[in-house]
Protein backbone atom coordinates (compact mmCIF):
# COMPACT_ATOMS: atom_id res chain seq x y z
CA UNK A 1 0.00 0.00 0.00
CA UNK A 2 1.44 3.38 -0.86
CA UNK A 3 0.65 6.82 -2.14
CA UNK A 4 2.51 10.01 -2.93
CA UNK A 5 1.73 13.71 -3.01
CA UNK A 6 3.31 15.75 -5.77
CA UNK A 7 3.54 19.50 -5.20
CA UNK A 8 0.07 19.64 -3.71
CA UNK A 9 -1.13 23.21 -3.12
CA UNK A 10 -4.43 24.58 -1.93
CA UNK A 11 -5.79 28.10 -1.74
CA UNK A 12 -9.20 29.08 -0.41
CA UNK A 13 -11.22 31.81 -2.11
CA UNK A 14 -10.63 33.26 -5.56
CA UNK A 15 -8.15 35.43 -7.40
CA UNK A 16 -6.53 38.19 -5.40
CA UNK A 17 -8.39 37.48 -2.21
CA UNK A 18 -7.28 33.84 -2.23
CA UNK A 19 -5.70 32.66 1.02
CA UNK A 20 -3.04 30.05 0.47
CA UNK A 21 -3.32 27.11 2.89
CA UNK A 22 -0.79 24.69 1.41
CA UNK A 23 2.19 25.55 -0.77
CA UNK A 24 3.67 22.68 -2.75
CA UNK A 25 3.63 19.73 -0.39
CA UNK A 26 5.35 16.54 -1.58
CA UNK A 27 5.90 13.32 0.31
CA UNK A 28 5.32 9.60 -0.04
CA UNK A 29 4.10 7.01 2.44
CA UNK A 30 4.13 3.25 2.10
CA UNK A 31 3.60 -0.09 3.78
CA UNK A 32 2.05 -0.11 7.20
CA UNK A 33 4.00 2.84 8.52
CA UNK A 34 2.69 5.33 11.04
CA UNK A 35 3.41 8.74 9.58
CA UNK A 36 2.77 11.88 11.62
CA UNK A 37 2.66 15.42 10.32
CA UNK A 38 3.43 18.00 13.01
CA UNK A 39 2.82 21.65 12.43
CA UNK A 40 1.69 24.87 14.08
CA UNK A 41 -2.05 25.49 14.18
CA UNK A 42 -3.47 26.85 10.95
CA UNK A 43 -0.72 25.37 8.78
CA UNK A 44 -3.15 23.42 6.60
CA UNK A 45 -2.71 20.00 8.23
CA UNK A 46 -6.44 19.26 8.17
CA UNK A 47 -6.67 20.49 4.56
CA UNK A 48 -3.91 18.04 3.67
CA UNK A 49 -5.81 15.09 5.18
CA UNK A 50 -9.04 16.10 3.46
CA UNK A 51 -7.22 16.23 0.13
CA UNK A 52 -5.91 12.67 0.69
CA UNK A 53 -9.43 11.59 1.72
CA UNK A 54 -10.83 13.10 -1.50
CA UNK A 55 -13.10 15.49 0.39
CA UNK A 56 -11.53 18.55 -1.21
CA UNK A 57 -9.65 18.92 -4.47
CA UNK A 58 -6.15 20.47 -4.49
CA UNK A 59 -5.70 23.74 -6.38
CA UNK A 60 -2.48 22.38 -7.88
CA UNK A 61 -0.44 19.19 -7.80
CA UNK A 62 -1.83 15.69 -7.42
CA UNK A 63 -2.15 12.67 -5.17
CA UNK A 64 -0.97 9.43 -6.79
CA UNK A 65 -2.25 6.19 -5.31
CA UNK A 66 -0.57 2.85 -5.81
CA UNK A 67 -3.40 1.17 -7.66
CA UNK A 68 -3.23 -0.60 -11.01
CA UNK A 69 -6.32 1.28 -12.23
CA UNK A 70 -5.12 4.53 -10.68
CA UNK A 71 -8.19 4.60 -8.42
CA UNK A 72 -8.01 6.25 -5.04
CA UNK A 73 -7.36 3.99 -2.10
CA UNK A 74 -10.05 3.48 0.50
CA UNK A 75 -9.52 5.92 3.37
CA UNK A 76 -11.09 6.38 6.80
CA UNK A 77 -10.83 9.76 8.46
CA UNK A 78 -11.00 10.13 12.23
CA UNK A 79 -12.26 13.64 12.90
CA UNK A 80 -10.97 15.93 15.61
CA UNK A 81 -14.39 16.27 17.23
CA UNK A 82 -15.28 12.61 16.62
CA UNK A 83 -17.93 13.43 13.99
CA UNK A 84 -20.44 10.91 15.31
CA UNK A 85 -23.94 11.46 14.00
CA UNK A 86 -26.02 12.54 17.02
CA UNK A 87 -29.19 10.86 15.67
CA UNK A 88 -27.58 7.40 15.54
CA UNK A 89 -26.59 5.18 18.45
CA UNK A 90 -23.10 3.76 18.89
CA UNK A 91 -23.87 0.61 16.90
CA UNK A 92 -25.33 2.51 13.93
CA UNK A 93 -22.51 5.06 14.00
CA UNK A 94 -19.83 2.40 13.79
CA UNK A 95 -21.73 0.42 11.14
CA UNK A 96 -21.88 3.63 9.07
CA UNK A 97 -18.22 3.01 8.19
CA UNK A 98 -19.34 -0.02 6.15
CA UNK A 99 -22.72 1.21 4.98
CA UNK A 100 -21.49 2.49 1.62
CA UNK A 101 -19.31 -0.48 0.76
CA UNK A 102 -20.59 -3.72 -0.73
CA UNK A 103 -21.42 -5.15 2.65
CA UNK A 104 -24.88 -6.38 3.64
CA UNK A 105 -26.65 -4.59 6.46
CA UNK A 106 -26.52 -7.60 8.80
CA UNK A 107 -22.82 -8.18 8.17
CA UNK A 108 -22.06 -4.49 8.65
CA UNK A 109 -23.78 -4.57 12.03
CA UNK A 110 -21.97 -7.76 13.02
CA UNK A 111 -18.55 -6.37 12.12
CA UNK A 112 -19.38 -3.09 13.84
CA UNK A 113 -20.28 -5.01 16.95
CA UNK A 114 -16.96 -6.83 16.83
CA UNK A 115 -15.01 -3.57 16.85
CA UNK A 116 -17.14 -2.01 19.54
CA UNK A 117 -16.30 -5.02 21.71
CA UNK A 118 -12.64 -4.48 20.86
CA UNK A 119 -12.69 -0.92 22.17
CA UNK A 120 -14.55 -2.20 25.23
CA UNK A 121 -17.82 -0.32 24.65
CA UNK A 122 -20.24 -3.24 24.15
CA UNK A 123 -22.29 -2.03 27.09
CA UNK A 124 -22.97 1.21 25.21
CA UNK A 125 -24.15 -0.22 21.86
CA UNK A 126 -27.54 1.42 22.15
CA UNK A 127 -26.36 4.71 23.65
CA UNK A 128 -26.38 7.91 21.67
CA UNK A 129 -23.22 10.05 21.45
CA UNK A 130 -24.60 12.70 23.83
CA UNK A 131 -24.79 10.05 26.55
CA UNK A 132 -21.05 9.28 26.32
CA UNK A 133 -17.99 11.13 27.63
CA UNK A 134 -15.76 12.87 25.08
CA UNK A 135 -13.12 10.16 25.43
CA UNK A 136 -15.68 7.42 24.80
CA UNK A 137 -17.01 9.26 21.76
CA UNK A 138 -13.55 9.39 20.24
CA UNK A 139 -13.10 5.66 20.83
CA UNK A 140 -16.33 5.09 18.92
CA UNK A 141 -14.94 7.34 16.18
CA UNK A 142 -11.78 5.22 16.05
CA UNK A 143 -13.81 1.99 15.95
CA UNK A 144 -15.83 3.39 13.03
CA UNK A 145 -12.64 4.20 11.13
CA UNK A 146 -11.17 0.71 11.67
CA UNK A 147 -14.35 -1.20 10.85
CA UNK A 148 -14.35 0.30 7.35
CA UNK A 149 -11.07 -1.58 6.86
CA UNK A 150 -9.38 1.33 5.10
CA UNK A 151 -6.20 1.04 3.08
CA UNK A 152 -5.12 4.38 4.55
CA UNK A 153 -6.20 5.53 8.01
CA UNK A 154 -6.25 9.31 8.40
CA UNK A 155 -6.20 10.79 11.90
CA UNK A 156 -6.99 14.51 12.28
CA UNK A 157 -5.82 15.47 15.78
CA UNK A 158 -7.96 12.68 17.20
CA UNK A 159 -6.92 13.45 20.78
CA UNK A 160 -6.87 17.23 20.45
CA UNK A 161 -9.96 17.90 22.53
CA UNK A 162 -9.14 15.44 25.34
CA UNK A 163 -7.64 16.16 28.75
CA UNK A 164 -4.01 15.13 29.25
CA UNK A 165 -4.72 11.89 31.14
CA UNK A 166 -7.48 10.63 28.85
CA UNK A 167 -5.20 11.43 25.95
CA UNK A 168 -2.41 9.17 27.31
CA UNK A 169 -4.78 6.25 27.73
CA UNK A 170 -6.36 6.64 24.29
CA UNK A 171 -2.98 6.91 22.59
CA UNK A 172 -2.10 3.50 24.05
CA UNK A 173 -5.50 2.18 22.95
CA UNK A 174 -4.94 3.38 19.42
CA UNK A 175 -1.51 1.72 19.31
CA UNK A 176 -2.99 -1.54 20.60
CA UNK A 177 -5.73 -1.67 17.95
CA UNK A 178 -3.33 -0.57 15.23
CA UNK A 179 -0.87 -3.31 16.30
CA UNK A 180 -3.65 -5.84 15.58
CA UNK A 181 -4.83 -4.26 12.33
CA UNK A 182 -1.66 -2.84 10.84
CA UNK A 183 -2.23 -0.36 8.06
CA UNK A 184 -0.81 2.82 6.64
CA UNK A 185 -1.60 5.75 8.95
CA UNK A 186 -1.30 9.46 8.26
CA UNK A 187 -1.71 11.30 11.54
CA UNK A 188 -1.83 15.04 12.03
CA UNK A 189 -1.14 16.77 15.34
CA UNK A 190 0.44 19.81 16.96
CA UNK A 191 1.49 17.70 19.95
CA UNK A 192 5.21 16.87 19.73
CA UNK A 193 5.15 14.20 22.47
CA UNK A 194 2.27 12.45 20.74
CA UNK A 195 4.12 12.46 17.44
CA UNK A 196 7.21 10.85 19.01
CA UNK A 197 5.21 8.26 20.93
CA UNK A 198 3.11 7.06 17.99
CA UNK A 199 5.10 7.46 14.78
CA UNK A 200 7.64 5.69 12.64
CA UNK A 201 8.33 8.89 10.75
CA UNK A 202 7.54 12.55 11.42
CA UNK A 203 7.17 15.34 8.88
CA UNK A 204 7.45 18.85 10.31
CA UNK A 205 5.41 21.51 8.56
CA UNK A 206 5.87 25.25 8.35
CA UNK A 207 3.21 27.79 9.24
CA UNK A 208 0.63 28.95 6.73
CA UNK A 209 0.91 28.35 3.85
CA UNK A 210 2.12 24.91 4.89
CA UNK A 211 5.08 23.11 3.35
CA UNK A 212 7.25 20.25 4.60
CA UNK A 213 10.32 21.56 6.43
CA UNK A 214 11.92 18.39 7.75
CA UNK A 215 11.64 14.61 7.89
CA UNK A 216 12.58 12.72 11.06
CA UNK A 217 12.74 8.95 11.59
CA UNK A 218 11.66 7.64 14.96
CA UNK A 219 13.83 4.64 15.82
CA UNK A 220 11.92 3.05 18.71
CA UNK A 221 10.85 -0.61 18.54
CA UNK A 222 7.21 -1.63 18.94
CA UNK A 223 5.19 -2.25 20.98
CA UNK A 224 6.10 0.96 22.77
CA UNK A 225 5.14 2.47 26.07
CA UNK A 226 5.47 5.93 27.57
CA UNK A 227 9.05 5.05 28.61
CA UNK A 228 10.37 5.85 25.11
CA UNK A 229 9.71 9.52 25.75
CA UNK A 230 12.40 9.57 28.47
CA UNK A 231 15.23 8.36 26.19
CA UNK A 232 18.09 10.42 24.74
CA UNK A 233 16.76 9.78 21.22
CA UNK A 234 13.40 11.21 22.15
CA UNK A 235 15.04 14.30 23.62
CA UNK A 236 16.99 14.81 20.40
CA UNK A 237 13.91 14.46 18.23
CA UNK A 238 11.95 16.80 20.47
CA UNK A 239 14.72 19.37 20.16
CA UNK A 240 14.87 19.07 16.36
CA UNK A 241 11.11 19.47 16.01
CA UNK A 242 10.89 22.37 18.41
CA UNK A 243 13.76 24.26 16.74
CA UNK A 244 11.66 24.40 13.59
CA UNK A 245 8.29 24.88 15.20
CA UNK A 246 9.41 27.64 17.55
CA UNK A 247 10.60 29.68 14.61
CA UNK A 248 7.33 29.06 12.74
CA UNK A 249 5.11 29.84 15.69
CA UNK A 250 7.01 33.02 16.54
CA UNK A 251 6.68 34.14 12.95
CA UNK A 252 2.96 33.49 12.88
CA UNK A 253 2.48 35.40 16.15
CA UNK A 254 4.85 38.25 15.11
CA UNK A 255 7.01 37.54 18.16
CA UNK A 256 10.63 38.68 17.40
CA UNK A 257 13.12 35.80 16.90
CA UNK B 1 -36.83 20.99 36.34
CA UNK B 2 -39.71 18.56 36.12
CA UNK B 3 -42.78 19.18 38.31
CA UNK B 4 -42.76 17.08 41.47
CA UNK B 5 -45.77 15.13 42.79
CA UNK B 6 -46.35 18.02 45.17
CA UNK B 7 -46.36 20.61 42.34
CA UNK B 8 -48.89 18.49 40.46
CA UNK B 9 -51.09 18.12 43.54
CA UNK B 10 -51.12 21.88 44.07
CA UNK B 11 -52.00 22.54 40.41
CA UNK B 12 -54.80 19.95 40.56
CA UNK B 13 -56.14 21.48 43.78
CA UNK B 14 -56.25 24.95 42.21
CA UNK B 15 -58.19 23.57 39.24
CA UNK B 16 -60.70 21.82 41.51
CA UNK B 17 -61.21 24.97 43.59
CA UNK B 18 -61.73 27.11 40.46
CA UNK B 19 -64.33 24.72 39.04
CA UNK B 20 -66.10 24.44 42.40
CA UNK B 21 -66.22 28.22 42.70
CA UNK B 22 -67.64 28.51 39.17
CA UNK B 23 -70.24 25.82 39.89
CA UNK B 24 -71.28 27.53 43.12
CA UNK B 25 -71.37 31.02 41.63
CA UNK B 26 -73.42 29.92 38.62
CA UNK B 27 -75.93 27.89 40.66
CA UNK B 28 -76.55 30.83 42.97
CA UNK B 29 -76.76 33.25 40.00
CA UNK B 30 -73.85 35.35 41.37
CA UNK B 31 -72.74 35.15 37.75
CA UNK B 32 -75.14 34.70 34.86
CA UNK B 33 -75.78 30.96 34.43
CA UNK B 34 -76.90 31.68 30.87
CA UNK B 35 -73.48 32.97 29.84
CA UNK B 36 -71.48 30.85 32.31
CA UNK B 37 -73.49 27.64 32.79
CA UNK B 38 -72.23 25.55 35.74
CA UNK B 39 -69.56 22.99 34.69
CA UNK B 40 -71.84 20.04 35.53
CA UNK B 41 -74.43 21.31 33.06
CA UNK B 42 -71.73 21.71 30.37
CA UNK B 43 -70.66 18.11 30.97
CA UNK B 44 -74.29 17.00 30.64
CA UNK B 45 -74.23 18.65 27.21
CA UNK B 46 -71.79 16.00 25.94
CA UNK B 47 -74.15 12.97 25.89
CA UNK B 48 -76.89 15.14 24.40
CA UNK B 49 -74.68 16.47 21.60
CA UNK B 50 -73.33 12.95 21.13
CA UNK B 51 -76.81 11.81 20.23
CA UNK B 52 -77.07 14.79 17.86
CA UNK B 53 -74.02 13.36 15.96
CA UNK B 54 -71.20 15.25 17.72
CA UNK B 55 -68.84 12.55 16.50
CA UNK B 56 -69.72 13.20 12.87
CA UNK B 57 -69.07 16.91 13.28
CA UNK B 58 -65.76 16.28 15.03
CA UNK B 59 -64.57 13.86 12.34
CA UNK B 60 -65.60 16.30 9.61
CA UNK B 61 -63.52 19.04 11.22
CA UNK B 62 -60.60 16.66 11.71
CA UNK B 63 -60.80 15.52 8.09
CA UNK B 64 -60.74 19.09 6.81
CA UNK B 65 -57.87 19.93 9.11
CA UNK B 66 -55.78 16.81 8.41
CA UNK B 67 -56.52 16.89 4.68
CA UNK B 68 -55.48 20.53 4.40
CA UNK B 69 -52.44 19.92 6.60
CA UNK B 70 -51.27 17.05 4.35
CA UNK B 71 -51.90 19.05 1.17
CA UNK B 72 -49.82 21.95 2.48
CA UNK B 73 -47.44 20.26 4.89
CA UNK B 74 -45.90 17.61 2.68
CA UNK B 75 -44.92 20.02 -0.12
CA UNK B 76 -43.85 22.48 2.59
CA UNK B 77 -41.41 19.98 4.08
CA UNK B 78 -40.09 18.88 0.68
CA UNK B 79 -39.54 22.45 -0.55
CA UNK B 80 -38.09 23.40 2.81
CA UNK B 81 -35.47 20.66 2.65
CA UNK B 82 -34.54 21.65 -0.91
CA UNK B 83 -34.31 25.34 -0.03
CA UNK B 84 -32.31 24.54 3.13
CA UNK B 85 -29.90 22.23 1.37
CA UNK B 86 -29.10 24.24 -1.73
CA UNK B 87 -27.71 27.74 -1.14
CA UNK B 88 -28.67 28.70 -4.68
CA UNK B 89 -32.31 27.63 -4.21
CA UNK B 90 -32.33 29.61 -0.98
CA UNK B 91 -31.12 32.77 -2.70
CA UNK B 92 -33.83 32.38 -5.33
CA UNK B 93 -36.63 31.50 -2.91
CA UNK B 94 -35.84 34.03 -0.17
CA UNK B 95 -37.59 37.08 -1.70
CA UNK B 96 -40.72 35.03 -2.41
CA UNK B 97 -40.81 33.71 1.14
CA UNK B 98 -40.22 37.16 2.59
CA UNK B 99 -43.12 38.51 0.53
CA UNK B 100 -45.62 35.68 0.99
CA UNK B 101 -44.93 34.28 4.45
CA UNK B 102 -46.20 37.28 6.48
CA UNK B 103 -49.59 37.36 4.71
CA UNK B 104 -52.27 35.93 6.99
CA UNK B 105 -53.43 33.29 4.51
CA UNK B 106 -57.05 33.45 5.72
CA UNK B 107 -57.43 36.74 3.84
CA UNK B 108 -57.22 34.72 0.64
CA UNK B 109 -60.19 32.57 1.63
CA UNK B 110 -62.75 34.74 -0.25
CA UNK B 111 -60.57 34.38 -3.33
CA UNK B 112 -60.62 30.61 -2.94
CA UNK B 113 -64.41 30.75 -2.75
CA UNK B 114 -64.41 32.61 -6.04
CA UNK B 115 -62.13 29.98 -7.54
CA UNK B 116 -63.54 26.78 -6.05
CA UNK B 117 -67.04 27.89 -5.05
CA UNK B 118 -68.41 27.29 -1.54
CA UNK B 119 -67.03 23.77 -1.36
CA UNK B 120 -64.66 21.67 0.68
CA UNK B 121 -61.96 22.57 -1.86
CA UNK B 122 -61.88 26.23 -0.87
CA UNK B 123 -61.62 25.19 2.79
CA UNK B 124 -58.82 22.71 2.06
CA UNK B 125 -56.94 25.26 -0.04
CA UNK B 126 -56.99 27.88 2.72
CA UNK B 127 -55.80 25.38 5.35
CA UNK B 128 -53.11 23.97 3.03
CA UNK B 129 -51.71 27.41 2.26
CA UNK B 130 -51.69 28.29 5.96
CA UNK B 131 -49.75 25.14 6.82
CA UNK B 132 -47.37 25.35 3.85
CA UNK B 133 -45.25 28.30 4.97
CA UNK B 134 -44.39 27.46 8.58
CA UNK B 135 -43.50 23.87 7.63
CA UNK B 136 -41.34 25.13 4.76
CA UNK B 137 -39.54 27.74 6.83
CA UNK B 138 -38.80 25.37 9.68
CA UNK B 139 -37.67 22.50 7.44
CA UNK B 140 -35.36 24.94 5.62
CA UNK B 141 -33.93 26.23 8.91
CA UNK B 142 -33.45 22.65 10.13
CA UNK B 143 -31.60 21.63 6.98
CA UNK B 144 -29.47 24.76 6.96
CA UNK B 145 -28.38 24.41 10.59
CA UNK B 146 -26.93 20.91 10.21
CA UNK B 147 -23.19 21.07 10.80
CA UNK B 148 -21.23 20.59 7.55
CA UNK B 149 -19.12 18.12 9.54
CA UNK B 150 -21.84 15.45 9.35
CA UNK B 151 -22.07 15.72 5.55
CA UNK B 152 -18.29 15.42 5.43
CA UNK B 153 -18.35 12.28 7.61
CA UNK B 154 -20.78 10.48 5.33
CA UNK B 155 -18.92 11.62 2.22
CA UNK B 156 -15.60 10.45 3.67
CA UNK B 157 -16.98 6.92 3.99
CA UNK B 158 -18.13 6.98 0.38
CA UNK B 159 -21.75 8.06 0.83
CA UNK B 160 -23.61 9.26 -2.29
CA UNK B 161 -25.94 12.27 -2.47
CA UNK B 162 -28.80 9.90 -1.68
CA UNK B 163 -26.90 8.74 1.41
CA UNK B 164 -26.37 12.34 2.48
CA UNK B 165 -30.11 12.88 2.27
CA UNK B 166 -30.97 9.67 4.11
CA UNK B 167 -28.32 9.73 6.84
CA UNK B 168 -27.77 13.45 7.42
CA UNK B 169 -30.28 15.84 5.89
CA UNK B 170 -33.46 14.05 6.91
CA UNK B 171 -32.58 12.90 10.45
CA UNK B 172 -30.72 16.16 11.10
CA UNK B 173 -33.65 18.39 10.19
CA UNK B 174 -36.35 16.18 11.69
CA UNK B 175 -36.50 18.03 15.04
CA UNK B 176 -37.01 21.37 13.30
CA UNK B 177 -39.47 19.81 10.84
CA UNK B 178 -41.54 18.60 13.77
CA UNK B 179 -41.53 21.96 15.52
CA UNK B 180 -42.65 23.46 12.22
CA UNK B 181 -45.44 20.90 12.05
CA UNK B 182 -46.48 21.84 15.58
CA UNK B 183 -46.67 25.55 14.77
CA UNK B 184 -48.43 24.84 11.47
CA UNK B 185 -50.93 22.47 13.12
CA UNK B 186 -51.95 25.06 15.69
CA UNK B 187 -52.51 27.76 13.07
CA UNK B 188 -54.13 25.23 10.76
CA UNK B 189 -56.66 24.25 13.42
CA UNK B 190 -57.42 27.91 14.06
CA UNK B 191 -58.08 28.53 10.37
CA UNK B 192 -60.23 25.39 10.10
CA UNK B 193 -62.48 26.57 12.92
CA UNK B 194 -62.59 30.13 11.60
CA UNK B 195 -63.78 28.88 8.22
CA UNK B 196 -66.37 26.69 9.88
CA UNK B 197 -67.66 29.80 11.68
CA UNK B 198 -68.31 31.54 8.41
CA UNK B 199 -69.36 29.25 5.59
CA UNK B 200 -70.05 25.68 6.64
CA UNK B 201 -73.09 24.29 8.41
CA UNK B 202 -71.34 21.28 9.91
CA UNK B 203 -68.17 20.80 11.96
CA UNK B 204 -67.16 21.93 15.44
CA UNK B 205 -66.81 25.54 14.36
CA UNK B 206 -70.38 25.46 13.09
CA UNK B 207 -71.62 23.93 16.37
CA UNK B 208 -69.99 26.74 18.32
CA UNK B 209 -71.32 29.41 15.97
CA UNK B 210 -74.80 27.94 15.98
CA UNK B 211 -74.73 27.67 19.79
CA UNK B 212 -74.50 31.42 20.34
CA UNK B 213 -77.06 32.20 17.64
CA UNK B 214 -79.58 29.86 19.25
CA UNK B 215 -78.42 30.78 22.76
CA UNK B 216 -77.58 27.14 23.61
CA UNK B 217 -74.49 28.23 25.45
CA UNK B 218 -73.63 24.76 26.85
CA UNK B 219 -73.06 23.59 23.26
CA UNK B 220 -70.64 26.44 22.79
CA UNK B 221 -68.59 25.23 25.75
CA UNK B 222 -68.70 21.64 24.50
CA UNK B 223 -67.25 22.87 21.20
CA UNK B 224 -64.54 24.80 23.00
CA UNK B 225 -63.61 21.75 25.06
CA UNK B 226 -63.47 19.53 21.97
CA UNK B 227 -61.20 22.03 20.21
CA UNK B 228 -58.94 22.18 23.26
CA UNK B 229 -58.71 18.39 23.35
CA UNK B 230 -57.73 18.29 19.67
CA UNK B 231 -55.06 20.94 20.26
CA UNK B 232 -53.69 19.15 23.31
CA UNK B 233 -53.58 15.83 21.45
CA UNK B 234 -51.67 17.36 18.53
CA UNK B 235 -49.08 18.95 20.79
CA UNK B 236 -48.64 15.85 22.95
CA UNK B 237 -48.20 13.65 19.86
CA UNK B 238 -45.53 15.90 18.42
CA UNK B 239 -43.76 16.16 21.77
CA UNK B 240 -43.73 12.37 21.96
CA UNK B 241 -42.40 12.09 18.40
CA UNK B 242 -39.68 14.63 19.16
CA UNK B 243 -38.53 12.58 22.12
CA UNK B 244 -38.33 9.49 19.93
CA UNK B 245 -36.52 10.98 16.94
CA UNK B 246 -34.32 13.57 18.64
CA UNK B 247 -33.40 12.37 22.13
CA UNK B 248 -30.08 14.22 21.88
CA UNK B 249 -31.91 17.54 21.67
CA UNK B 250 -34.38 16.88 24.44
CA UNK B 251 -31.52 16.68 26.97
CA UNK B 252 -30.36 20.22 26.53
Amino acid sequence: MSFALHEVAKAYGHDRRATPALAGVSFAARGAEFLTIVGPSGCGKTTLLKIIAGLIAPSAGRVAFDDPAGARLRTSLVFQDHGLLPWYDVHENVALGLRFQDVGRAEARERARHFIVQVGLERFLRHHPHELSIGMRQRVGIARAFVADPQILLLDEPFGSLDAQTKLVLQQELLRIWQEHRKLVVHVTHDIEEAILLSDRILVMSGRPGRIREEIRVPFARPRDLGVLDTRDAADIRRRIWDILEEEVRQSLWVPQ
Amino acid sequence: MKPTAKDRAIAAAIAVVLFAAWELAARNEWISSTIFPPPTRILAGFPRLWREDLLENVSLTLMRFLGGAMLGGIPGIVFGLIVGWSPRMRRIADPFLAALHPIPKIVLFPLFIVIFGVSEWSTLAAIALTVFFPTLINAAAGARDISPLYFEVVRSYGGSRMALFRHVLLPGSLPMILSGVRIAANIGLLVTIAIEFTVTTRGIGSIIWLAWQTMRIENLYVGVIVCSLIGITINATIQWLLQRVAPWQMRE
